[in-house]
């Protein structure tokens, strides 16, 4: 008896390991460094927490953040961007919407409009960057054939985030398209059939039939697309490319941690760096906690 | 009548879409007076145009036709289709451009690129841009080696990855042990954390482990497997019935047997879909390299891009490293697109 026991036993913790592989890879890269950020956004560590001596200095450092314009600033432009996240939904939503409507062809123009997913960011901000270029973009070179004036797309510092939300924008698109033409696909043809023969114009049945049925698609949409965009920094650095008569309009929040932790770490340091990122990440999981909450009241999962 | 209604729908499209366009660049600063002029003057004559068709439309059809049947006709049925390809074709235009501009910019001829606007066509194509791309060394690696240390990080990485995470999936959905809800909820919430607050603590960790400036850091978290792959897999599993486990234990078969005889085998498309997403993510990561990896022996291809950005170089060699650094990724999109879409779908919940 206690040997069957102790073979079950073991038999279990074999089972435990197994499923626990993800979580210790998630406790050696994920937990530690949490810890370490929290220790070190409390100290005034520059470069490295090895090889200098670690100094408890309390809140400074975040005291510190909130009277730094340039982190207000990296903020607001961060915020700025996460306006991209309606228009990138309600672009992919009426693309799927006339894909899923085409009767012919509907598979080419999945394939097609799914491709800025697979390239990396990089190289679609390197191509947009061409596009936007002042002298020899192609924007630049319309606007100059029809007599407007040029736009500094990405030198300007008042229109560079917008450049960037459009570039966001189009390269988002692919699956939002992919995503929301698989749920408008996947709608029950009775209730429309039951709308129709009731009467109901387009509208009422978009908005008391499709979006009902689509809100999962749209809810899994808006979490991904907020985070990923509180987050940014890919996009904004390679556009940019760290021009400084931008003044920090190219700015993000991980924008701001990078050049603070990396590439100006005498005058801020990685604890100042920790400290951002701590702040960020706070108010991403405020967001995200927010967005499940209220989204109890309108994502609608029993229409499948 | 029908026809004329026909017309209307295919004429107002087109007039929204001249409206829009005009409005655009009425708000646009501009170089002269008469351009503008002409523009505002589009805009005013569209929309009114635009109002004019919609208004009187609407009341035509309210007081002669009926309205259930107005979709029925021949004419209706092609104008709808008329309108719905031209807005494709539109979207298509602008989804393919940022493709378009980078192909045609790397055919251009290097010296006079720079000097001249944008052409549609250059005038003759300049194929040897990408023999320099190829062959280049100004980054002191050329693109090839570059290649090679991206699918060095993100190939054979992410097929461990992924076949962790179905092995901790089979344990979470079929095998037995205590504390699962436990362990599953840690598992959940490591896909709570956002990768900012890490972001310089984990240089500073890597750095304790001595692993900076080498493929380490990119590779050694993606073998211990994914939260997001672990709970994909999962569901897919549970829909695999426990009966048949059941008949396969009384045939002797262990719990490593079930898995790779029966458990494997049966979730391929799943198996596979989340192989080539992991790839694809793993091989246009920015993130990792730009901080781990700067050195030029080890850059991957979108740490090359990175260092492109500040456009210093030539523009035709900055257009063919982003067409020939995005090609592999559009082979394999092409070749496996049907795997590619539905494992999207299916990862974000929904049946493809």
């Amino acid at each position: 008896m206690a040997n069957i026991r102790r073979k079950d036993f073991c038999d279990q913790s074999v089972n435990f390991l197994i499923a626990a592989i993800p979580v210790i890879g998630f406790v050696l890269f994920g937990l530690i460094p949490m810890g370490i950020s929290l220790l070190v956004s409390f100290t005034s560590v520059k470069q490295s927490f090895i090889t200098e001596k670690i100094v408890l200095i309390g809140f400074k450092n975040y005291g510190r953040l909130f009277q730094d314009r340039l982190f207000w600033k990296s903020f607001g432009n961060t915020l700025l961007y996460t306006l991209n996240v309606p228009f990138s939904l309600g672009f992919g939503l009426i693309v799927a919407y006339l894909v899923n409507s085409a009767s012919k062809g509907q598979k080419f123009f999945r394939f097609v409009f799914f491709i800025p997913y697979v390239c990396s960011t990089a190289a679609i901000a390197l191509s947009w960057k061409i596009m936007y270029n002042y002298e020899y973009g192609i924007f630049n070179a319309v606007l100059n054939d029809l007599d407007l004036k040029a736009v500094g797309w990405i030198t300007n510092p008042n229109v560079f985030m917008f450049s960037t939300m459009l570039m966001t924008i189009w390269a988002s698109s692919g699956i939002c398209i992919i995503l929301y033409q698989a749920a408008l696909a996947n709608i029950n043809p009775s209730y429309l059939e039951a709308a129709q023969i009731d009467g109901a114009g387009e509208i009422t049945v978009f908005f008391r039939i499709v979006f009902p049925a689509i809100s999962p698609t749209t809810f899994y949409l808006l979490t991904m697309k907020l985070i990923g965009s509180l987050q940014v920094m890919a996009e904004t650095q390679m556009l940019s490319g760290d021009s400084t008569s931008l003044n920090w309009a190219d700015s993000t929040v991980v924008n701001y941690l990078y050049r603070m932790g990396f590439i100006d770490p005498i005058y801020y340091g990685q604890s100042i760096a920790s400290a951002a990122g701590w702040i960020l990440s706070i108010i991403i999981i405020l967001i995200t906690w927010l967005n499940f909450r209220l989204g109890k009241k309108w994502v609608n999962y029993d229409m499948a | 009548m029908k026809k004329l209604f026909a017309f209307r729908y295919v004429s107002l499209h087109l007039f929204a879409t001249l409206f829009c366009l005009a409005m655009i660049f009425s708000a646009l600063p501009y170089q002269n007076e008469t351009a503008h002029s002409v523009y505002v003057s589009i805009a005013v004559a569209s929309g009114l145009l635009l109002a004019c068709l919609w208004g009187g439309g609407t009341i035509v059809r309210s007081k002669g036709l009926k309205k259930g049947r107005r979709a029925d006709d021949f004419s209706s049925v092609v104008a709808k289709k008329i309108v719905l390809y031209y807005w494709l074709m539109i979207v298509l235009f602008i989804v393919v451009l940022p493709f378009y501009v980078m192909l045609v910019v790397s055919l251009e001829d290097s010296k006079s690129a720079s000097i001249i606007s944008f052409r549609w066509w250059p005038g003759k194509l300049h194929f040897e841009n990408f023999i320099t791309v190829l062959t280049d060394k100004a980054l002191r690696i050329t693109v090839w080696e570059a290649l090679f240390n991206t699918l060095w990080v993100s190939t054979w990485p992410s097929l461990v990855c992924v076949f962790i995470s179905s092995l901790s999936a089979y344990s979470f959905s079929k095998l037995k042990f205590k504390g699962k809800n436990a362990l599953f909820a840690v598992l959940i919430m490591t896909m709570m954390v956002p990768g900012c607050v890490t972001l310089s603590a984990s240089y500073m960790w890597f750095d304790r482990l001595g692993w900076l400036h080498t493929f380490m850091p990119l590779i050694v978290p993606s073998l211990f497997g994914g939260a997001s792959v672990v709970f994909f897999l999962r569901e897919y599993y549970s829909g695999i019935p426990d009966d048949l486990l059941g008949s396969a234990k009384i045939d002797g078969l262990g719990k490593f047997g079930i898995f790779f005889v029966i458990i494997l085998p049966l979730s391929v498309p799943a198996f596979v879909a989340q192989l080539v997403l992991t790839f694809v993510s793993r091989f246009n990561d920015y993130m990792g390299p730009l901080i781990y990896c700067d050195r030029s022996y080890l850059y991957t291809l979108t740490k090359m891009l990175n260092i492109l950005r500040s456009g210093n170089e030539d523009i035709t060699y900055i257009a063919g490293t982003c067409v020939v650094s995005i090609l592999p990724l559009l082979i394999l999109y092409a070749c496996l697109q049907k795997v590619i879409l539905s494992g999207i779908s299916m990862s974000s919940g929904l049946k493809a």
